[in-house]
C-alpha cells in the first residue's frame, strides 16, 4: 500500500528531473493525501482521477500547546511596554523575513517593540545585513532555529508570517493555537486557514502595508484578541485524535476499495 | 430607540426604495415616525424608524444631516450624556438646530474624529457617512446593548439593527453557517462577530467599523475594551461601596433622563431593587415599578420580594400575571428574534415588556450586575474547583472526565460541574453552561452536518478569549461580559422590549461602573466559594429593605419544566420531530424528550432546538450546505 502525503505547493516544485521522477512514482500510489486543498491541486493536474485524492489538514498537539506556559523569549531582554514581534521560518526569499526588517524600521516611533527571529538558512548574512542597514540591530534579533516556541507565542504580541508561498504553514497553525494575533500574507496557504476576522491580511511584498498592520495589530490590543480568539477556535479541527481518525478511514477506505476504484473522485476530508 | 439601515457601495447606482422596505421591517423598533436618504451620487442610502424619546419634535427626524451638510446619521439607542458634550462642543463654537443627542454625535464626529465614540456614554448602534472622506462609520456602544448586523462583498455593505432587515436584500443568502450553528447549539447563542446565516456578521460590542467607498476596504476596530488589570488604590472596603453608590446613583440619575414616562423593571432580585432604591433616590416625582407574577408557582413567583421592595420605595407598583403563555407566543419570538437565543426567560420579557409599555416609554432594568459583580452560580463554582481541582491527581482527573462523558447522558444534573471540575483552566470556565458537548452535537446533527465541521471550536473559541494570567473569576465574568452578556442576556432584552416598542435602559452598564468593577473590585469583593455579589450586597444592605432575602437569584424566569408537561411539551414534540425538522438526527431528539420526562434537564435543550427550528421555517432558513460558499455573493449587494 503506497499513500503519499504532499505537504507543499506547486511552488515548491521547480521544473527538475526529481520532480518528474516524483510525479511518476504518485502516479503508482494507491492514495495521495494532501495538507491543503492547494496540495491536492497540485496532484489533480497531474495524476487526474486516476489516483483517489484526500485532503487532511496537519495534526497539531493541541493539549501540550494549551499546557505550555507563556514565557518571555531566552536570552531577549526586553523592556516594560515592549511589544513582541515573532517571525519564524526558514530564512530564504519565499518566507519574507527581510520585508518584515524594512517594515519594521517604518513603525512610528511610539510603537516599542522587540523583534525576534527564529530559524536559520541561506539568506542569512543577508538579513543581518539588512538588519543593520535599518538601524534595527538593538531591537531586532536573529535567535538561530528552536523546535519549539509555544511558550513564546503565547507571550507575543504579534506573529508575522509574510511568505510568498507556503504549503499548510505550521508555525502559522501553532500561532493560532497560541492565542497570537497575526499578521500574515494574502496568500493561498494563508486565506486557507484565516481570513479577515482572524488576523490581518496584507499583500505580500507590501512593506507599507505590512508595518501598518503590525502598527494596527499593536495598538489595537483588544480588537487583535478577538481576531486570535477566532483564529483559535479555527484549529480545533487540527487535534491529532481527530486527524488520526481521519487517517484511519481513508486507510479503510483504501484498503477495502482495492485497485479497481482507482477512478473515484477526490474527497476533501476537511 | 430605533431602527437602523442602509448600503453604501462602491460603484453602484442604490435604491431608495430597498432602503425603505429594509427600513419598514423594522416599524417595531420605531413606530412614531420615519425617514430615507440617498446620497446625489446614489452610492450611500440610510434609512431610519423613529421611537422619539428625547425632543419628540419633527427635528429629530432621521436620517439627520449636520450643519455643513457633509455628514449624514442614522442612530439607535441613546447617549446620556449628550447635554454634558454638548456644553463642551459650544464651548469649541459648535452651534445646534435641535435638542436631541443624535445633532451632539454629528457634531461630536467633526470635533473629534472617531475618538468621539469614546466620549459618548450610552447605547447604540450608529451608522454616519462621511461625505468628503467617502467613508461610512459603523459603531457600536461598549457593552453592546444595541444591535448591528452587517454583510459585504468587498464593494457594498449594507447593515442594519435587525436581521430581519438585510433579508429584504433577495440578494441575501438564507443559508444556515456550520460553524455558527456549532457555537448555538453549544451555548445556546452565537457569541462573537460570527451569525447564524452565512456571510453576515455582527459587529462586536465596543467596536467601530469603517467603510472605504472609494476602495471597499472594511477596517474593524475596538475603540473600548474591559480593563485588562485590577489597579491597586487605598479605597477600603467601605469606601468601596460609597463609591458604589455614587455610580450608580449617577447612572440610574442620566437614564431616568427623558421627555416621555420612565419606569422600573422589578424582579425582586438584587440588582433590579438596587436600580429601583436609586431610581426612587434621584427622582422628584413617585416612580413607577412593574413586576410579572407566577402565581401557584413557588420558586418562580418573585412578586413578593417585589412587592416589599416597591412598598419599601413608595412606588406605583404594577404586577401582571403571567401565567402560562401560549404556546402562540412562540413562533412570534421566533420571527422577532431573527438569530435564535435558547434562553426561554425572553418570554416574560416579552410579558413584562408589553404591560410596561401601555404606561411608560421608558423602563429601567437591572441587567449587567451579575458579570460586573460576579453573581452567576458558576463564579462561585470557579472558585470552588480552584481550589478542589489543584488536589486531585491529573490522571485522576482526566479518568473522571472521560467517564463523566460517556456514562452520563446529557442533561445528567451535575454532568457540566463535574467536566469543569476535571478539565484544566480555562477549559474548566468554559464547561458550565454548555448546552451540548462537542460528541452530543456530533448526535444531535449526524445526519445533515458533516462530522469534521463539529471539532471543539465553540470550546476553543471561548478558552481564547480568557486572558493567561488573569484570576480564574476575572476570566469567567470577562467571559460572561464578551459573551453570554452581550449575545444573549442584551439580545433577549432588546427584541423582547423593541417588539414591544419599548426602551429598556440598563444603568449597570454605564462604562464608568463597568470600569469599576472590572478595573477597581478586587475578586474578593465580586465572589467567593460560597457567596457572589459581595460588594452589591454590601450597598444592598444599606439601601433594601432587611426583611429582603439577598441571597436569592431568580430575576423573570418561567417555570419551564412545569409548561413543558402541559401544551409547550407537545408543541415542542410536535415541532421538533415533524418531518421538516431534517436538521436534527430525530433518534437523539426523541431521546432527548424522553430523557426530559424522566426527570433529565434537557428543558432548554429542547427549547434550544425550537427556537432554532421555528425560526428557520419563518425565514425560510436553508439547512447546512457544505458547498454553499460558492452561492454567497453570486448576487451584488443592494
Amino acid at each position: 500500500m503506497r499513500i503519499p502525503r504532499e505537504r507543499s505547493s506547486i511552488e515548491a516544485y521547480p521544473p527538475s528531473l526529481k520532480h518528474r521522477l516524483r510525479v511518476a512514482i504518485g502516479g503508482l500510489a494507491n492514495a495521495i493525501v494532501a495538507n491543503s486543498p492547494a496540495g491536492d491541486e497540485y496532484w489533480r493536474d497531474r495524476v487526474g482521477d486516476r489516483v483517489p485524492r484526500y485532503i487532511v489538514p496537519n495534526a497539531l498537539p493541541l493539549d501540550d500547546i494549551a499546557a505550555a506556559p507563556q514565557a518571555p523569549v531566552d536570552g531577549v531582554m526586553a523592556r516594560e511596554r515592549e511589544s513582541l514581534i515573532v517571525f519564524a521560518g526558514r530564512f530564504e526569499e519565499s518566507k519574507g523575513a527581510e520585508i518584515l526588517v524594512r517594515a519594521l524600521s517604518r513603525l512610528p516611533a511610539a510603537i516599542r517593540f522587540r523583534a525576534v527571529f527564529f530559524g536559520d538558512g541561506p539568506r542569512r548574512a543577508n538579513l543581518e545585513r539588512v538588519v543593520t542597514e535599518h538601524d534595527l540591530g538593538s531591537r531586532a534579533t536573529l535567535m538561530g532555529y528552536r523546535s519549539n516556541l509555544w511558550s513564546v507565542m503565547k507571550d507575543a504580541a504579534v506573529l508575522v508570517s509574510p511568505s510568498r508561498f507556503e504549503g499548510s504553514p505550521n508555525v502559522v497553525l501553532e500561532a493560532m493555537a497560541c492565542n497570537c494575533p497575526l499578521v500574515v500574507s494574502n496568500i493561498r496557504a494563508h486565506r486557507e486557514i484565516l481570513d479577515d476576522r482572524s488576523a490581518l491580511l496584507v499583500d505580500a511584498g507590501d512593506v507599507a502595508a505590512l508595518a501598518r498592520a503590525i502598527e494596527v495589530t499593536i495598538r489595537d490590543a483588544p480588537a487583535s484578541r478577538r481576531r486570535a480568539a477566532e483564529a483559535a477556535s479555527r484549529v480545533a479541527r487540527h487535534a491529532i485524535p481527530l486527524i488520526g481518525q481521519q487517517y484511519l478511514d481513508i486507510y479503510r477506505e483504501v484498503l477495502s476499495r482495492g485497485r479497481e476504484h482507482r477512478t473515484a473522485l477526490p474527497r476533501m476530508v476537511s | 430607540m430605533c431602527g437602523i439601515v442602509g448600503i453604501a457601495s462602491v460603484d453602484r447606482r442604490l435604491s431608495l426604495e430597498l432602503v425603505a422596505h429594509m427600513r419598514d421591517t423594522l416599524r417595531h423598533r420605531g413606530p412614531d415616525d420615519e425617514g430615507a436618504w440617498l446620497s446625489l451620487d446614489g452610492r450611500v442610502a440610510l434609512g431610519h424608524r423613529r421611537l422619539s424619546i428625547i425632543d419628540l419634535s419633527a427635528a429629530g427626524r432621521q436620517p439627520m444631516v449636520d450643519l455643513s451638510g457633509q455628514l449624514q446619521i442614522t442612530f439607535n439607542g441613546e447617549i446620556y450624556n449628550y447635554q454634558d458634550v454638548r456644553r463642551d462642543l459650544e464651548a469649541r463654537g459648535h452651534t445646534f438646530r435641535t435638542a436631541t443627542d443624535t445633532e451632539v454625535i454629528l457634531e461630536a464626529y467633526r470635533e473629534w474624529d472617531l475618538a468621539c465614540l469614546t466620549r459618548l456614554n450610552g447605547m447604540f448602534g450608529l451608522a454616519l457617512f462621511d461625505e468628503p472622506r467617502k467613508r461610512l462609520l459603523l459603531a457600536r456602544d461598549r457593552a453592546g446593548e444595541k444591535p448591528l448586523f452587517y454583510r459585504t462583498d468587498g464593494r457594498s455593505l449594507a447593515f442594519a439593527s435587525e436581521l430581519k432587515a438585510l433579508f429584504v436584500d433577495p440578494a441575501c443568502p438564507r443559508a444556515l453557517d456550520p460553524e455558527a450553528l456549532d457555537f448555538y447549539l453549544t451555548y445556546g447563542y452565537v457569541p462573537g462577530d460570527r451569525c447564524l446565516v452565512r456571510g453576515i456578521h455582527k459587529l462586536p460590542q465596543g467596536h467601530a467599523l469603517t467603510f472605504d467607498l472609494g476602495s471597499g476596504a472594511v477596517s474593524v476596530r475596538a475603540y473600548w475594551s474591559l480593563p485588562t488589570e485590577v489597579s491597586v488604590d487605598a479605597l477600603s472596603d467601605q469606601e468601596r461601596v460609597e463609591e458604589l453608590d455614587r455610580l450608580l446613583a449617577d447612572s440610574v440619575r442620566l437614564r431616568m433622563i427623558a421627555d416621555v414616562p420612565v419606569g422600573v423593571m422589578l424582579s425582586g432580585g438584587i440588582d433590579s431593587s438596587l436600580v429601583t432604591a436609586m431610581a426612587a433616590r434621584v427622582s422628584s416625582r413617585r416612580i413607577k415599578t412593574f413586576t410579572i407574577t407566577f402565581p401557584g408557582h413557588g420558586t418562580f413567583d418573585e412578586s413578593p420580594y417585589a412587592r416589599a421592595v416597591a412598598e419599601h420605595f413608595d412606588t406605583e407598583h404594577v404586577e401582571l400575571a403571567g401565567e402560562p403563555a401560549t404556546v402562540d407566543l412562540l413562533p412570534e419570538l421566533a420571527r422577532q428574534y431573527d438569530e435564535p437565543i435558547a434562553d426561554s426567560s425572553m418570554v416574560p420579557t416579552y410579558l413584562v415588556s408589553r404591560l410596561i409599555r401601555r404606561e411608560a416609554t421608558v423602563a429601567l432594568g437591572g441587567d449587567g450586575g451579575d458579570e460586573l459583580f460576579g453573581g452567576y452560580p458558576h463564579h462561585s463554582w470557579v472558585q470552588q474547583q480552584g481550589r478542589m481541582g489543584g488536589w486531585i491527581p491529573r490522571p485522576a482527573q482526566r479518568a473522571a472526565r472521560a467517564a463523566a462523558t460517556r456514562l452520563m447522558p446529557v442533561g445528567t444534573k451535575g454532568r457540566n460541574y463535574l467536566l469543569g471540575l476535571t478539565s484544566e483552566a480555562p477549559w474548566n470556565i468554559v464547561q458550565f453552561n454548555v448546552l451540548f458537548d462537542v460528541e452530543a452535537r456530533r448526535q444531535l446533527l449526524a445526519p445533515s452536518v458533516p462530522a469534521q465541521l463539529l471539532t471543539g471550536a465553540p470550546e476553543a473559541y471561548k478558552a481564547a478569549l480568557c486572558r493567561a494570567g488573569d484570576t480564574p473569576l476575572r476570566q469567567s465574568t470577562s467571559l460572561d461580559f464578551q459573551t453570554y452578556l452581550v449575545d444573549d442576556i442584551l439580545v433577549k432584552v432588546d427584541r423582547a422590549s423593541m417588539l414591544c416598542s419599548l426602551e429598556v435602559r440598563a444603568p449597570f452598564l454605564d462604562h464608568r461602573l463597568i470600569e469599576f468593577a472590572y478595573g477597581r473590585v478586587p475578586d474578593r469583593l465580586r465572589a467567593t466559594a460560597t457567596e457572589r455579589k459581595i460588594l452589591l450586597r454590601q450597598l444592598a444592605k444599606r439601601l433594601l429593605p432587611s426583611s429582603l432575602d439577598l441571597k436569592r437569584k431568580q430575576g423573570f424566569s418561567l417555570p419551564m419544566g412545569e409548561w413543558f408537561k402541559g401544551d409547550w411539551g407537545r408543541f415542542i414534540e410536535d415541532v421538533l420531530t415533524s418531518p421538516q425538522a431534517d436538521l436534527f438526527d430525530r433518534r437523539t431528539v426523541r431521546h432527548l424528550i424522553a430523557g426530559q420526562r424522566h426527570g433529565f434537564s434537557n428543558t432548554y435543550r429542547l427549547f434550544a432546538l425550537l427556537m432554532l427550528e421555528l425560526w428557520r421555517r419563518e425565514y425560510g432558513i436553508r439547512n447546512v450546505d457544505a458547498n454553499a460558499d460558492r452561492e454567497i455573493f453570486a448576487e451584488p449587494l443592494g
